[in-house]
């Protein structure tokens, strides 16, 4: 009886922590959500209150009104998108070959990537400018998903090589064997089997260009503007407006919670993988 | 062949029409809002377009400078807040000829003063702001309120004016309204993250210029600079007439707390006299006065925003034409919603009407006897991040004396410049 | 179905190590070829280079009559069974097995009647909807056999098959896929380095040793004419024993013991017929040893050996005896027969022994069974 009941004890704490560091995580999210719910004039207050103390939409409808913001929220999503769709398209097969053909060329490949993650992005913000203005593709989608992609690659590669890893090289020679082209053993067999990580992948690509500032701030103007530099012209010299800002930050967030919750079996999957063999 | 000719230059004509000529102009969101009623008048006379791209405020000059250090700007125009001038001095077209007699002497000497980089104006006013103080009309202009206080200090509540007075309202308003022991009304609020309206006193304490003078020698330990500190943190850490948080409080803040009625006054940009939300309880109770006086009399630090041509433009010409134009309509930025311009004859066109009466503050502290831009030193930015915040902050601690402390901070400005 | 023939096949990795060396053999069509050795010794990698998964350093590999050395592993038309059973964990049982099918363009009723096939014969009817991660380690297996059987290759291939099942299931299996392997008639290459599965389901059985081939045999052939010491010593469990021995004129000396060499033996290897003191290497198998007072031999010669260790099985007793005869390493890594420091003999007594450790044992030797060696060559003489 004794033993039962520490047994629950110790349980219970463990439950208990484990809800404190959700709570950690969540509770700045829960407060902006607060703050883009509470009238315009009720944002700051003394002392601070973490409930609206009356619910107000206006914070949305001036976001939504704005003539930047809805532009920059779709030009956010076909940048970040296509900035996803690229990153795995080069990268998987990359980050495959990387990990399954280990060579000392592959590992000096990785290690560059690795490299270009500690240079800060501000110094390539000079040289990827120049780079696009003589394309002609600065302030272009395009020209901004490349610069995204630059960044997000590195990234994804490193972490669909760790992926690939822990792929068995049988799986690739079970297919060949079965009558499948190195090509064929590696889009029908490989790539479904390693859904859980190239889907984590996909979403940090994803995260890696919804979230970019820097590149965003020096490489658009005005058609292809992102929703991190409109959110951040909220806070303009002539009065932060937090209530938009707080809003808009919300509505931004939106995508990320929903392609997270869409691919939530694929990411936990993913996070708990090793199981290939089956 | 001729008709190959013929064609030849037809396409070439289509072609220069289709591309008319335009400028792009870099803005923050101010700047844009002050100048697009402005740009476009231009364009219906000059027939040349006008791009603006906004970017948020720290946006304009990591742009401008990648774009400078690229060697390709995209941009002819930048709208660039005063601090920047000094950076962006040695990439910037000499506008001196822009500055005509008409111009220069329609502008606040603080103003022409900050244009100046050497021997060169590099940069147009486009608009001025200045910091002065906001009151609730419905607490000053109660007779209750007036007779408790003169009885109580033995003069009578008018709109504060001086350092002292500005003590006494600010104790006289912080009270607690609904009984629960703690106060719901402060007299005022002391921002603590940012430093400029310290730096006002500190003119307004008689020194000759904010962190360093004229010859760019430090003086952040000069008395001035000590008296204003004390004053500055009076109300915080002698009078408790602010709440006590001082550290999180910045330009928003307090104007929130303002708006939300749970300070009685509070020394603001001018601009935002326009802005009182609708739904504010403060709406239409608010009265506006120059910025405090102190022994050398009314001093306020301006916030200019400039008009550069980068270097790097392609249309300069257009650009040109369009600096002239903005400043020779320079009132058309008062019908935006941040209401500013930085001619005199702007504000004083539209001094008196409903709406705009906090232009006669605004000049008449843009014009004070004391009122100086802050240095125009490419460290600047610095100076203040590394040498002034740290002793600026720590003295709204309320422990430490502020004279010890500026003279750290003194001593490590000037290893800053060295 | 297909002969294969393997001709100077040499394999060298990263320019330094030489795994395989002139590997020469030809497997006919529908044999059972198994590839038995100690951990190491290339069994994989030959393996893998008929199947097409390792590049060929030199040599020549057919398949029919073609050259094969070029050729893709799709293109080989050759079944593989991994050790690993690499099963594709994201398609169901029944996708597992119609994989290789749907790649060679087979049409879907055809497709269904043979994984239905495959299924009963292995018994994976009930499970063919379940995905590899919920079935038990021999149903996996059964599911990797299944990928292989459902088309009719030239060849299969299976590398180590069995070696993660338990004992138990090990046997059982060992048993259905041999039974299988002589109905379905297809030429199948088995790897294995448990001698005891290379004998019970080989046709014939390669034994090689360091990337080089030891023997090709049948394995009673294997077991009775083992070729070399490596050999002798490999095949059969528990080891052949060796010893350094003299052998003079009808006289064996081993140690301070002699026993006399039948005739028949004599007349089987004239290469030692008629030597005087002449070094050898004598090989006695743990069955030619028995003790000699209950023992059902008709023929033998007796000396006598400490006893170290008395293991009784049942159906017959492990006696570990000390020798007084130098030992000889085979070079075989997997044949322990150590106990200390101390190389011991095997022998198989009957179950009726009443030897304990301590005991001195008279043993019966089967002496027309003894096998000799060249000390130096290590080579059996004929
Ligand atoms: N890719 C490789 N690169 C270099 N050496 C290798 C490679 N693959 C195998 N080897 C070496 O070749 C030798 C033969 O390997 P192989 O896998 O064929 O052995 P095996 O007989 O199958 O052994 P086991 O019974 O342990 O599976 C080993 O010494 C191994 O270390
Ligand atoms: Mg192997």
């Amino acid at each position: 009886m004794a033993e039962r009941s520490t047994f629950d004890m110790g349980r219970t704490i463990v439950q208990a922590l484990a809800l404190l560091l959700v709570l950690s995580f969540a509770v700045p999210y829960v407060y902006l959500v607060m703050t883009s719910l509470k009238p315009a004039a009720h944002v700051q207050q003394i002392p601070p209150s973490f409930l609206p103390n009356r619910i107000s939409v206006e914070n949305y409808l001036t976001v939504i009104n704005t003539q930047s913001m809805p532009r920059a929220f779709l030009s956010s999503v076909a940048v970040a998108v296509l900035t996803t769709i690229l990153s795995l398209a080069l990268s998987v097969p990359a980050a495959y070959v990387a990990a399954q053909y280990r060579r000392p060329i592959t590992v000096f490949f990785l290690l560059f990537a690795l490299i270009t993650r500690m240079v800060p992005a501000v110094s390539l913000g000079v040289p990827l400018f120049q780079l696009l203005k003589s394309l002609g593709l600065l302030d272009t989608t395009f020209g901004l998903v490349l610069a995204h992609t630059s960044a997000a690659v590195p990234l994804v590669l490193l972490l669909l090589a760790a992926f690939f890893d822990g792929l068995p090289k049988e799986m690739e020679e079970a297919a060949r064997m079965d009558g499948c082209s190195r090509f064929q053993a590696f889009l029908y067999i490989v790539v479904p089997v390693m859904k859980s990580g190239i889907a984590i992948s996909a979403l940090f690509a994803f995260i890696t260009s919804w979230n970019e500032f820097l590149y965003a701030l020096l490489l658009t103007s005005q058609n292809s503007k992102t929703a991190p530099i409109v959110i951040a012209e909220f806070n303009s010299v002539y009065g932060l407006s937090w209530g938009p800002m707080t809003a808009a930050a919300v509505l931004y967030s939106l995508p990320v919670v929903l392609v997270t919750l869409v691919l939530q079996k694929q990411i936990i999957g993913g996070l708990t993988f090793g199981a290939v063999k089956g | 062949m001729k008709k190959l000719l013929c064609s030849g230059a037809l396409s070439l004509l289509a072609a220069t029409a289709l591309h008319a000529e335009s400028i792009n102009v870099l803005v923050e969101g101010g700047g844009l809002m002050l100048q697009k009623a402005m740009a476009e008048k231009f364009t219906e006379e000059t027939g040349i377009e006008v791009n603006f791209t906004e970017v948020p405020y720290q946006g304009v000059f990591d742009r401008l400078s990648a774009e400078i250090a690229s060697g390709a700007s995209s941009f002819d125009v930048a709208t660039i807040d005063v601090v920047w001038m000094a950076n962006f001095a040695p990439h910037v077209e000499d506008l001196t000829d822009l500055f005509t007699e008409e111009v220069t002497a329609d502008l606040p000497p603080a103003l022409l003063a900050d244009a100046r980089f050497g021997d060169r104006f590099i940069g147009m006013p486009t608009w001025a702001n200045a910091e002065v103080v906001f009151y609730r009309k419905d607490l000053f202009d109660n007779p209750d309120e007036q007779s408790a206080f003169a009885a109580e200090h033995g003069y009578p509540l008018t709109p504060p004016a001086t350092w002292g007075q500005w003590r006494d309202m600010a104790k006289f308003f912080t009270r607690d309204t609904d009984g629960d022991g703690k106060a719901d009304l402060y007299g005022t609020a002391t921002i603590g993250m940012f430093s400029e309206e310290w730096m006002a006193h500190v003119l307004q304490a008689g020194s000759p210029g904010v962190i360093l003078d004229d010859e760019g020698s430090v003086i952040l330990d000069n008395d001035a600079h000590a008296a204003a500190l004390e004053f500055y943190r009076a109300p915080l850490c002698e009078d408790g007439s602010v709440p006590d948080n001082a550290l999180e409080i910045g330009w928003g803040e307090a104007q929130n707390l303002f708006y939300q009625g749970q300070t009685a006054m509070m020394k603001f940009w001018a601009h935002a006299h326009k802005l009182t939300p609708e739904d504010s309880i403060v709406e239409g109770k608010v009265g506006i006065a120059p910025m405090l006086e102190g022994s050398a009399g009314i001093a306020g630090i301006p916030g200019p925003w400039y008009n550069v041509i980068p270097s790097t433009a392609e249309n300069k010409d257009g650009a040109r034409q369009f600096i002239a134009f903005a400043i020779a309509n320079n009132a058309m930025g008062i019908e935006a919603p941040l209401g500013l311009a930085a001619t005199n004859s702007a504000y004083e066109r539209y001094m008196g009407q409903m709406g705009y009466e906090h232009f006669g503050p605004l000049l008449e502290t843009l014009g004070g006897p004391a009122t100086k831009g802050r240095p125009l030193h490419a460290d600047y930015q610095e100076l203040v991040d590394e040498a002034v915040m740290p002793a600026f902050q720590a003295a709204l601690e309320c422990d430490g004396d502020v004279a010890e402390l500026l003279a750290e901070a003194a001593e490590t400005a000037r290893e800053i410049l060295n | 179905m297909a002969k294969i023939s393997l001709k100077d096949i040499n394999k060298v990795y990263g320019d330094k190590f030489h795994a395989i060396r002139d590997l020469t053999f030809h497997i006919e069509d529908g044999e059972f070829m198994v590839f038995v050795g100690p951990s190491g010794c290339g069994k994989s990698t030959a393996l893998r280079m008929i199947a097409g998964l390792e590049k060929i350093t030199s040599g020549e590999l057919r398949i029919g009559d073609e050259i094969v050395n070029d050729v893709d592993p799709k293109d080989r038309d050759i079944a593989m069974v991994f050790q690993s059973y690499a099963l594709y964990p994201h398609k169901t049982v029944r996708e597992n097995i119609a994989f290789p099918l749907q790649m060679a363009g087979i049409p879907r009723d055809e497709r269904a009647r043979r994984v239905t096939n495959a299924a009963r014969v292995l018994e994976l009817t009930d499970h063919l909807d379940r995905k590899p991660g919920q079935l038990s380690g021999g149903q996996r297996q059964r599911v990797a056999m299944g990928r292989a059987i459902v088309r009719q290759p030239k060849a299969f291939l299976m590398d180590e098959p069995l070696s993660n099942l338990d004992a138990k299931l090990r046997v059982q299996m060992r048993a259905e896929i041999a039974s299988l392997q002589r109905r379905l008639g297809v030429t199948t290459i088995y790897v294995t380095h448990d001698q005891v599965e290379a004998m019970t389901m080989g046709d014939r059985v390669a034994v090689l040793k360091a990337g080089v081939l030891q023997q090709v045999d049948t394995p009673q052939i294997l077991y009775a004419r083992p070729r070399n010491i490596f050999v002798a010593a490999f095949i059969g469990s528990p080891s052949m024993n060796l010893y350094e021995a003299t052998l003079d004129g009808e006289l064996l000396v081993l140690g301070e013991q002699t026993l006399k060499v039948p005739s028949s033996v004599f007349a089987a290897r004239p290469a030692i017929r008629e030597s005087a003191n002449r070094p050898v290497i004598v090989g006695i198998r743990p069955e030619d040893i028995d003790d000699a007072s209950v023992t059902t031999k008709p023929e033998f010669e007796e000396i006598d050996a400490p006893v170290s260790l008395v293991e009784a099985l049942g159906a017959e007793t492990m006696v570990h005896l000390k020798i007084d005869a130098p030992w000889v390493d085979a070079g075989d890594p997997d044949a322990v027969a150590e106990i200390g420091d101390e190389h011991t003999a095997v022998g198989r007594f009957s179950p009726a022994t009443s030897v304990r450790p301590g005991d001195t044992a008279r043993l019966a030797i089967s002496a027309d069974s003894l096998h000799f060696f060249d000390p130096e060559t290590r080579v059996s003489l004929w």
